[in-house]
């Protein structure tokens, strides 16, 4: 009997269903760039918390996540709204001990992801070397190779969860970066199960016609999201930039209700954009709608 | 900040003299601060060294239009030859295949270490979280690297890091032989007010020269730690009209460094 080929679109809500009260979530993206933004909105608005977070580079989505009080232990290399400053809620968490982080470098992060991805136990690392934050990642095994030298390995690392947003990808989950995918890569090989957002489900005659195009090909992928613009605030290259002045209203409620001038001003900016929204519609109406978004593409070209 | 009677930013120089120091037929390595270390390796490709393979986090010799003040902006990225991955990155740290890199930090000490984690005594509870860093590890694998910062204070030029994110000298000359690292580490450290080097004998940093228009005692009383002193101390050759002129038509056409 001819069976069809099955589709792997979920809504966001189902896709975000994915992660549990203590998941661990790797994060794709890198800096302000491909952010699966709307997927993590989601997970906000489901109060999904206890998370162990993993992202090499990441900004907005580290920064929402622990601000809504969701995070409870992470790996992260690098937290940065690059020229926009720092991140806030981040900060403010991490110094008041309120997560639990461990000292990464992308070096550690890949090597655990190795691991996974070559059926291993540990990948060893040769060039972090003497500094602290080998000292204080807590997967690091010290061994002593087969020739005798004393060596520094990662333990496995196998995220519950990894979304990646992409600007394109099929309804069977072939994904196109159509651009760098740089850590991505690692993070999709490595996961137990796979999220891919995109800005646009193409047609598998798409993929086809360019497979040299496909980087995540699709028998790792679970669950596939049409998220529009659903890296906003974050840039999608090469479809559309970062919304600098929306990141400037995340980032000035985050410092105001730090600060202590205007104690509600996070949690009204959780409200009218996380909780609120009905839909990625609903939301891309509340911070500009289409001519917002016109803006955003022509600003993201090079 | 242009100082007043000069026709060039500290920026500016801070750039030409990091791209003075690179050889033609390296590969380099920009990670993703962008600013001064890009254009660094960029102005290097069009003066003296075409040979050189500029590596910006997974692009490679990119070639944009301009400089953006964001280094994860795509347009930075225009131009690439290649694309890499994360693996790649991971591979070309591993097995040592970059002869220098670029680091910054919140912290840089009188041997080159720099801290980019966090300030205080204990991690669990740190005075300041800062950014950390992605890649740690080009600073033992990369043949040499380069320290640089936009502003010179005792604040960031301290005399011991607070937490080591990126390994220079550790504490002497022998620090980085005794953890069984064998590259150069730090070689210059560049700042709007001075160029400081690295001293064979102790592993301390030592001034090189002062940019014009700064006395040598603003730079001594706003450094953290007893400065090495050379014989003489020079002002730092200033930009060509041609470094100029290259820095400013071709590479920072927005004015980023100005």
């Amino acid at each position: 009997m001819k069976t069809a080929r099955k589709s792997k679109v979920v809504s966001l809500s189902e896709a975000a269903s994915l992660v549990k009260e203590g998941s661990s979530l790797a994060v794709g993206g890198y800096s302000m760039v491909r952010k699966p933004s709307a997927f993590i909105r989601e997970v906000v608005k489901k109060r999904v918390g206890n998370l162990t977070l993993f992202s090499n580079i990441s900004s907005y989505d580290t920064d929402l996540l622990v601000g809504a009080h969701l995070v409870k232990k992470a790996y992260l290399c690098h937290v940065t709204f690059e020229y926009l400053g720092l991140p806030p809620n981040y900060r403010r968490a991490a110094e008041a001990g309120e997560i639990q982080l461990v000292e990464c470098d992308a070096s550690l992060l890949v090597a655990g992801y190795l691991a996974t991805i070559e059926g291993l136990a540990f990948h060893p690392v040769s060039s972090v070397k003497g500094n602290d934050i080998v000292k204080h990642m807590d997967l690091v095994r010290k061994f002593t190779s087969p020739d005798g030298e004393e060596m520094t390995a990662v333990s496995a690392i196998a995220p519950d969860v990894a979304v990646l947003h992409v600007p394109e990808a099929d309804e069977y989950g072939n994904a196109r970066h159509l651009g760098g995918i740089l850590f991505d890569a690692n993070i999709f090989a490595a996961a137990r199960q796979v999220v891919i957002c995109a800005d646009k489900i193409v047609s598998v005659h798409v993929t086809e016609s360019e497979p040299w195009c496909t980087t995540v090909p699709c028998y790792y992928v679970d669950a596939v999201v049409e998220a529009p613009f659903g890296a906003h605030p974050c840039a999608c290259p090469p479809l559309y930039g970062h919304d600098e002045e929306h990141l400037m209203g995340y980032l000035g409620a985050a410092r105001r209700t730090i600060s202590g001038e205007s104690p509600q001003a996070f949690a009204e900016y959780l409200e009218k954009y996380v909780y609120q929204p009905k839909s990625i519609y609903d939301y891309l109406e509340l911070v500009g709608g289409v001519e917002k978004m016109e803006k955003l593409k022509k600003e993201g070209r090079a | 900040m242009k100082k007043e009677g000069l026709t060039y930013s500290y920026k500016e120089l801070m750039v030409v003299v990091l791209a003075r120091d690179i050889k033609d037929g390296e590969v380099g390595h920009v990670g993703m601060a962008g600013g001064v270390p890009a254009a660094a390796c960029m102005l290097a490709q069009r003066m003296h060294a075409p040979n050189l393979t500029t590596l910006v986090a997974g692009f490679v010799n990119p070639k944009p239009r301009a400089l953006y003040p964001y280094g994860g902006d795509y347009r930075n990225f225009e131009g690439s030859e290649a694309i890499e991955s994360g693996y790649q990155v991971f591979s070309y740290t591993e097995a040592s295949l970059v002869d220098f890199m670029f680091y910054s930090g919140i912290q840089i000490d009188m041997y080159g270490n720099f801290n980019l984690t966090m300030t205080g005594s204990d991690v669990t509870r740190p005075q300041f979280r800062g950014p950390g860093l992605p890649n740690s590890g080009l600073a033992a694998t990369a043949g040499r690297f380069y320290l640089y910062h936009e502003a010179h204070t005792k604040r960031n030029l301290v005399k011991r890091v607070d937490f080591i994110s990126g390994t220079g000298n550790i504490d002497g000359p022998d620090g980085r032989r005794k953890l069984g690292i064998h590259t150069e580490g730090p070689r210059l450290c560049v700042t709007p007010r001075a160029v400081m080097d690295f001293d064979k004998a102790t592993g301390r940093m030592r001034l090189k020269s002062v940019h014009e228009g700064v006395s040598l005692d603003e730079v001594v009383q706003n450094t953290g730690f007893e400065l090495l002193m050379p014989k003489a101390v020079p002002v730092t050759p200033p930009p060509t009209d041609e470094e100029l002129n290259v820095l400013r038509t071709e590479l920072d056409t927005l004015g980023i460094l100005r």
